[in-house]
């Protein structure tokens, strides 16, 4: 098991510093369960387990000064106990969240830490020197490599058989109910997405994605479509010029009214 | 005072400094490092022939309390660029002071943009291919995603340079901002709204039989609206966190109210 864990604590290595840089989103769980899932040679595995999870954490983000649970560690260890335990999706997503939970405590322990350096380079401006003071700046970006590597190196090589033993002693009724819960989660990443994207105004249009893909069964890419084509005739009817006000008031109230 | 004129390599030095924004951030002044680094190479240029007590003014300037949403750092930057270049540290109270003013509008226009808006949407559409096996969505979700942001980040500071704060205003000032924004929120409702039979499912076990009569629960509702319990579990988290309940809470009465009900047998 070191050989994997050791490849899954570098890959994790390089996600964590792309999401304190570039930010190309080599960290979300659709990229790390699939890569998790390629190291240990079940590719299709971790693509189901990374695309649930993405589903789950949809709508966390950090934003200003909060540090959200780190979807990339919760994903890659829980790609890795699927299926190194061969319970697949269930153990994966019920592993996945208490990790993330875990390093996001870590990461703020380093984002104080942090600081540190900082000082430093306040120290440096006092002779002038613009390549010293900016030097420190890369120096805490291996402790935020860190603090991700560890737990998945760790969390591989060791705890795998504790959840492979904790597994098989649970009873039956449990793991159904964690295989149905499973099934739900990604309602708890689209909830939280809408309570982030909804408007009075345009709260209608979940409604008739819903009705495309449920009563239509139109795919996801054909719902993207359709959607870049109503909001241009969204924005093209809202913002005609010359249109008579009463007008608008009246299609105000109407509007109003859909306060899903 | 000698000219110093920045070029396009500049910024472009700028722009690939800017992809390591984040490497410090600390509770402290969060971006402030990130900024000097990025901003660095026309600090160089500009000062270059200053006395070390211009240049700390430069430095301590630039490592003042920062924080806004990465890419939009851009503009900033590209307008900082075009003000130091004219003025030096004449203008040192007129940056900090714009910093200052443009970091927290454009941290609530990115975020709402970029990653309440856009990322859902590329990562959506990538799961819901990984999700029937495909590993294209990964492709479409990473191209689709880096386009639009580093799109942000490339063309904000040489926009920013060559309008100065205008760029901003006039973005902001006929509502194509606000517009935009209105678009993408429409193709994220939809996409979401589609996700939702696809991806959440729940299947009620339970069977109740009259005599030779059997009554199928979920082939009954699925004969009036497909996938409404999905739909009603969404609304439920939704209404949740609305009415302020945290999402480990409801992610762990979800798990608990499964494995209730997956035990006496009414999911499955």
């Amino acid at each position: 098991m070191f050989g994997p864990a050791l490849l899954l604590a570098l890959y994790t290595a390089i996600a964590a510093a792309d999401g304190f840089t570039a930010q190309i989103q080599i960290g979300r769980p659709l990229v790390a369960g699939a890569v998790s899932g390629l190291i240990l040679g079940d590719f299709y595995q971790g693509m189901i387990i990374g695309a649930t999870l993405e589903l789950m954490w949809l709508g966390v983000v950090a934003i200003g000064a909060f540090v959200p649970p780190d979807a990339l560690t919760g994903t890659v260890v829980g790609t890795a106990v699927g299926i190194l335990t061969g319970q697949g999706a269930v153990a994966g997503i019920a592993i996945a969240i208490p990790v993330a939970v875990a390093v996001q405590q870590l990461d703020i322990m380093a984002r104080t830490f942090a600081v540190f350096f900082t000082h430093r380079a306040d120290k440096a401006a006092l002779t002038g020197d613009f390549d010293k003071a900016a030097r420190y700046h890369l120096m805490n970006l291996p402790i935020f490599m860190l603090t991700r590597a560890i737990p998945v190196f760790l969390a591989v090589l060791i705890g795998v058989e504790y959840v492979e033993a904790l597994f098989g002693a649970m009873p039956a009724f449990i793991l159904d109910g964690l295989r149905v819960s499973g099934n739900i989660l990604p309602a708890l990443g689209f909830g939280l997405l809408l309570t982030l994207l909804m408007d009075k105004r345009i709260g209608i249009f979940f409604l008739m994605g819903f009705v495309l893909s449920a009563y239509l069964g139109i795919p996801t890419m054909g719902i993207a479509i359709i959607g870049v084509i109503s909001a241009f005739l969204y924005d093209r009817l809202s913002n005609q010029e010359g249109r008579a006000p009463a007008a608008a008031a009246d299609e105000k109230d109407a509007e109003g009214r859909y306060d899903l | 005072m000698s000219e110093v004129k920045l070029t396009k390599k500049d910024l472009n030095a700028v722009f690939w400094r800017l992809q390591m924004l984040q490497s410090s951030w600390n509770y402290e002044r969060m971006q402030s490092l990130g900024y000097f680094y990025s901003f660095l190479p026309v600090l160089k240029k500009i000062y270059k022939d200053e006395s070390p007590e211009e240049r700390t003014k430069a430095i301590q300037r630039h490592l003042e309390f920062f924080n806004t949403m990465p890419s939009f750092t851009a503009p900033i930057l590209g307008i900082n660029a075009a003000l130091e270049e004219k003025q030096k540290n004449e203008v040192g109270s007129v940056v900090s002071a714009l910093k200052v003013g443009l970091m927290g509008p454009l941290a609530g226009l990115g975020d709402a943009i970029i990653w309440l808006t856009w990322r859902p949407i590329c990562f959506s559409i990538g799961a819901s291919f990984l999700a029937a096996g495909n590993p294209i969505g990964l492709l479409i979700a990473l191209v689709m995603f880096n386009v639009v942001n580093q799109g942000i980040r490339y063309y904000g500071i040489h926009m920013g340079y060559q309008q100065g704060v205008k760029f901003i205003e006039n973005a902001s000032d006929n509502r194509i901002v606000q517009r935009y924004t209105t678009m993408a929120t429409i193709l994220g409702l939809m996409i979401i709204g589609g996700l939702v039979p696809q991806m959440v499912r729940i299947n009620i076990a339970y069977v109740l039989e009259i005599g030779e009569l059997q009554v199928v629960f979920q082939d009954l509702l699925e004969g009036i609206i497909p996938a409404l319990l999905p739909l009603l579990a969404t609304f439920g988290v939704y209404t949740l966190v609305r009415r302020g309940m945290g999402t480990i809470k409801i992610l762990f009465g979800i798990i608990a109210i499964s494995i209730i009900l997956a035990g006496l047998g009414i999911l499955g």
